[in-house]
């Protein structure tokens, strides 16, 4: 389990992230979403090891991830937005580095290489954006970690290659691994998230299971506005709308709607959904 | 497991290592090693070609060679071999390998200061020997000429009474020279971001130049040296300065090291 407590962060007088608390549970795909520069890439970052935390603390299964211990990194896969061009064809460089972690496994690298239809005789530096990608996806998903931090892993995939990553990670991440996913492309991986964080500039706006977000909020894809809706947007055929569950149906969750129905109504989500590092503590 | 050194994941990191450092690495090393034989052969063909006679510099030019070459060798392959670490996408990757900091040190460390070293020692020897055998312009081969020169030494020091330098001595000296000179463009591999190697000889500088303003103002007290010429013993005042010389160097050398070590392990993408 991961636990944040009270994290700060700044970059000299340009703070990030102030006073963060969280639990990450096993078994969940986080998908943890905000405006560019609210401090997702810093987070994951600080999570993985890669950045010290500046005040409060990171505890990963009673390790501090700064302190970059072989037992804890050998359960832990960053998977950064631009990934290292490797002077090595992918089966290479998974018998290179694979041994290092745990659970790692070379036959699965075999078999989501062949589902990305990555071509194996290609060296890593000479591949295209979107190969190179998908090496390192499928790297990250072989290696069997209990802790997956990706940043923008859908980033440069092509169509296919999407739906490709949507069903690896669903098949080859284990039942008690902790993924985190930071994106803007919410559409892409809207089926697998849950639950769903929304880091808003030095603060967490929502941090909520899609069926807690089900059970309290309604998104109605009708036709006509509805003046009590937290959020709308006219789509073709119709529009979306976010609105207070008051029924106590189900509806479809649609991310990108809610997020910006959080966005337009913080202190509504803060009131109704609340504080979900007090709920935890 | 231990999370600070263990053999068996040094082991197999360093093999890894190794074999990333190859696959970018043995066309330079090679290179380098053969640039010698290179210019030897450029100059003897430019002799033939202008004089029309087989002739390349001598013994005294081969030595200078091989030493510059070395030393670039030394210089470069740091910043080439582990430059990525200061970049964000290659470098997160490979401070994320579930590997100690003291064992990625150590790796860096074998592979800079001793394996790139001796292999170009292995490559540009047995090049140089070879070329003796077929070119009798070339004079002596360097092996003979720095064994020569280490055999003088000790014939001058039996001869004369005074003892300059043992051949442990002289292994120990050199060793700590390449080794010292290694870690400096490790550190600055590791530290500067673009321009590594400038960058390096320019903090080298600014380094020297503030060390010789600073000299005179570094006060020991009065009669610290006096020690040192209260020996009437020319020999004992040439040991204890040469002692005084290998413990400074190998005592920079480590604190360089041990900067480089904490440079790994603090590193920050």
């Amino acid at each position: 389990m991961i636990t944040i407590k009270d994290l700060s962060f700044s970059y000299g007088n340009n703070a990030v992230l102030k006073q963060i608390s969280m639990k990450l549970l096993p078994g969940n795909i986080y998908g943890l979403l905000g405006e560019n520069g609210v401090g997702k890439t810093t987070l994951l970052t600080l999570l993985c090891g890669l950045k010290k935390p500046q005040v409060g603390t990171i505890d990963i299964d009673g390790f501090k991830p700064y302190d970059r211990k072989p037992s804890l990194l050998s359960e832990i896969y960053y998977l950064s937005d631009e990934v290292a061009e490797i002077t090595m064809c992918p089966m290479e460089f998974a018998k290179n580095y694979g041994k290092f972690w745990s659970h790692f496994s070379l036959e699965t690298f075999g078999a989501l290489i062949e589902l990305f239809e990555v071509p194996k005789e290609n060296r890593m530096d000479k591949m295209s954006a979107g190969q190179l990608k998908k090496t390192h996806i499928s790297f990250a998903l072989a290696s069997g970690s209990r802790y997956i931090f990706m940043d923008e892993p859908t980033n440069g995939l092509d169509i296919p290659s999407k739906a490709q990553f949507r069903k690896a990670l669903m098949q080859y991440t284990s039942e008690d691994a902790t993924v985190v996913i930071s994106t803007h492309q919410v559409k892409d991986l809207e089926s697998v998230i849950d639950p769903v964080i929304i880091l808003d500039r030095q603060d967490v706006l929502l941090d909520a299971s899609i069926a807690e977000i089900s059970e309290k909020l309604f998104f109605d894809y009708g036709s006509e506005i509805n003046p009590n809706a937290l959020y709308s947007e006219f789509i073709p055929g119709g529009c979306i709308q976010v609105l207070p569950n008051t029924t106590g149906y189900e509806s479809k969750v649609n991310i990108e709607a809610l997020f910006n129905a959080v966005h337009k109504n913080k202190n509504w989500f803060k009131a109704v959904f609340g504080n979900k590092s007090s709920n935890n503590e | 497991m231990n999370d600070t050194f263990n053999f068996s994941r040094f082991g197999k990191y360093y093999v890894s290592d190794l074999k990333n450092m190859f696959n970018n690495n043995w066309l330079t090393v090679l290179l380098t090693s053969l640039s010698g034989l290179i210019a030897y052969m450029f100059f003897g063909i430019i002799h033939l070609l202008f004089d029309g006679s087989w002739d390349s510099y001598g013994l005294v030019g081969r030595c200078v060679t091989f030493l510059l070459l070395l030393y670039v060798l030394i210089i470069i392959i740091p910043s080439k071999a582990y430059g990525f670490f200061t970049e964000k996408r290659s470098g997160g990757f490979y401070t994320l390998i579930p590997v100690s900091p003291l064992e990625k040190f150590l790796a860096m460390l074998l592979n800079t200061t001793i394996l790139v070293p001796l292999a170009y020692l292995v490559i540009a020897f047995s090049v140089d020997g070879l070329l003796c055998l077929v070119d009798p312009h070339c004079g002596s081969s360097l092996v003979k000429t720095i064994s020569g020169a280490a055999q003088a030494i000790n014939e001058f020091s039996r001869e004369s009474g005074v003892r300059l330098f043992s051949n442990g001595e002289l292994f120990l000296g050199v060793a700590v020279n390449i080794i010292s000179c290694a870690i400096t463009f490790l550190l600055g591999a590791l530290y500067f971001k673009k321009n590594k190697i400038g960058k390096t000889i320019l903090a080298l500088i600014l380094f020297c130049m503030a060390m010789s303003l600073l000299t005179p103002f570094i006060n020991p007290g009065e009669g610290f040296f006096d020690w040192l010429s209260e020996m009437e013993d020319p020999q004992r005042v040439f040991d204890t300065m040469k002692a005084v010389w290998y413990v400074l160097g190998i005592l920079i050398t480590a604190g360089l090291g041990v900067w480089a070590y904490f440079r790994v392990k603090t590193v920050k993408h």
